[in-house]
């Protein structure tokens, strides 16, 4: 049984994935039904973000931008001209895609900290430039999604949908995330990451292959935020695009383990629900979810640096290894 | 034709003349050795043979092709490739995945990949350790998965950088056999080395390095009796004598 989770880790890591659409089914209370699409929602994120940060080890805290570019987009083509949010979605993802391009581009030769400072600024740039370009976001009130349910307008009643959305969506980018994972473009990303000059002694581009998987993070990371304002039909600039929001990203991909396919999985399967319910149930002590997410980072990073999936894997083999000793 | 050409190849850092109009030529199938002193310039002649430092000036040619000012990584596709003196192992890969990244140079398919760097493998003695973490290896085997990572791109010319540093007697023989294995195969290979008896025996021709000049350039014999290297490099035991006394 061990020895076969081993042997198939990623086939039971499917299943887990594929098998958490009954969750909604399951209750109908929209309560929990809310908590399981974000972590639907947040573990394709998280993964979109490790996609690039991950494997080449590179931290954007920046992601926030993306995400609102992608919300941004759906929100004000369906609002202001009526254009289906499947459309906007794509337009979302296209837009991102650009900057980042020009972001990704403009910062290739950037190192370590000099990076991560970069993409914090980035993220402030595109916050600022939703507050005070009013004439096209709408400026900090926001904007709010009208209501009319349709699958063309993705909005709908029940709560069900949503789940199925968010859950493609999830299954999509881990399918990405597995296949390049496998692929040269995986291999020469984790070089990349490693140690860039004895990589491209071998032959990698290294540009060439970290603008790819920035531009890829950035994609995926926008068509989740369309995801998530045609769901939450309100957004907001400073919520949106906020710091807690980027660092969100990193949080679920180092508890869960950078740079690991199912790593992001692993990290909001867990956090997700359990800030969630910290927050609903304990609303008198504000910001203990917060406190909450702070401890379990340290403790993963006290006890076993590389994240929650790796440590899982170092349990089942230190048991393997007794059961036939 | 010459498989590489040098043409007074000239780089300098700052006050120091690193590189001072180098010129010397490579035949196809040669083993050629490269000594000199500490700090005579050889590592920053394989930096700016494979295109990691930029030369200041003179030119390169390659298969009869001027690639100055080529980058590694497309030195590297040319089939000019090296290993580190400091070994640089990716360290949270399988030594089999750390070799497949360079297979993945030529080839678009794992599969394919893989069974180019599991040859690369094979020759430098690494297949048993195929699925280790890159971070366990010891110094020795570190030193033969460099050697095993630049083979994987199918290299024509192989640059290798003191292979030999650190190692045992006996694995110094086994190294030894190793690079032989690999220029018969067809790979021309130019080596940087301080072990003298393997350098020696190992090379068709020896190049001397000394403040950045060639200094000599023959066959071990010619080189082991030539006045300037050894006033410069090798020595004489009345010298060591002296410096003993």
């Amino acid at each position: 049984m061990i020895k076969t989770f081993l042997k198939r880790q990623n086939a039971v890591l499917w299943i887990i994935a594929v098998a958490s659409i009954a969750l909604p089914l399951l209750t109908d209370n929209r309560y929990y039904q809310d908590i399981i699409i974000m972590t639907f929602l947040w573990t394709g994120l998280a993964a979109s973000w490790n996609l690039y940060s991950g494997y080449c080890a590179r931290l954007s805290i920046g992601h926030a931008a993306f995400l609102g570019i992608g919300a941004y987009a759906a929100a004000l083509l369906y609002t202001n001209y009526g254009i289906s949010p499947w459309v906007g979605m794509i337009a979302g993802g296209l837009l991102a895609g650009l900057v980042a391009l020009v972001i990704g581009g403009s910062t290739l030769r950037l190192k370590g900290t000099f990076f991560v400072l970069a993409t914090i600024a980035f993220a402030k740039i595109a916050e600022t430039f939703a507050i005070t370009a009013k004439w096209i976001t709408g400026g900090s009130l926001g904007v709010l999604i009208p209501y009319a349910p349709g699958f063309i307008n993705m909005t709908w009643q029940s709560k069900i949908p949503y789940a199925v959305l968010a859950w493609v969506y999830m299954l999509a980018i881990l399918a990405v995330c597995v296949k390049v994972e496998h692929s040269r473009l995986g291999y020469f990303l984790r070089a990349v990451g490693e140690d860039r000059e004895a990589a491209e002694n071998l032959g990698v581009n290294a540009s060439k292959i970290m603008l790819t998987a920035f531009v890829m993070s950035a994609v995926f990371t926008a068509f989740g935020g369309s995801i998530m304002a045609m769901y939450v039909m309100y957004i907001e600039p400073t919520s949106l695009m906020s710091m807690t929001n980027s660092v969100q990203f990193i949080l679920l991909a180092i508890a869960g383990g950078l740079g690991t396919a199912f790593g992001p999985l692993a990290g909001a399967y867990v956090l997700v629900p359990l800030t969630n319910l910290m927050r609903g149930n304990f609303p008198s002590v504000s910001g203990l979810h917060g406190l909450l997410l702070g401890l379990i980072l340290i403790a993963v990073l006290l006890y076993r640096s590389s994240g929650i999936l790796p440590a899982l894997k170092g349990f089942f083999e230190k048991r393997r290894k007794g059961d036939m000793g | 034709m010459m498989l590489l050409r040098a043409d007074n190849i000239t780089k300098r850092f700052g006050g120091v003349q690193a590189l001072d109009h180098v010129s010397f030529e490579i035949a196809e199938g040669e083993t050629v050795g490269l000594i000199g002193p500490n700090g005579a310039g050889k590592t920053t002649l394989f930096n700016c043979i494979n295109g990691t430092l930029p030369i200041d000036s003179g030119r390169l040619y390659f298969c009869g092709n001027d690639v100055t000012g080529r980058k590694s990584y497309q030195m590297t596709a040319l089939g000019i490739c090296r290993s580190y003196q400091v070994v640089k192992p990716f360290r949270r890969m399988t030594v089999l995945q750390n070799a497949t990244v360079g297979a993945f140079c030529r080839e678009k398919s794992r599969k394919a990949a893989e069974n180019t760097a599991l040859e690369a493998l094979r020759t430098v003695g690494l297949y048993e350790k195929r699925d280790e973490q890159g971070a366990v290896l010891n110094l020795g085997e570190s030193k033969r998965l460099e050697i095993a990572k630049a083979l994987s791109t199918r290299p024509k010319l192989l640059l290798l950088d003191e292979v030999m540093a650190g190692l045992l007697p006996a694995e110094v023989k086994a190294m030894s056999a190793i690079i032989k294995g690999i220029n018969r195969a067809g790979v021309t290979v130019i080596l940087i080395e301080h072990n003298m008896e393997a350098v020696m025996t190992l090379s068709d021709r020896i190049i001397v390095l000394n403040f950045g000049k060639k200094l000599a350039e023959g066959t071990a014999a010619d080189i082991a009796a030539d006045k300037a290297v050894i006033d410069a490099y090798l020595g004489t035991e009345e010298e060591e004598n002296h410096a003993y006394n």
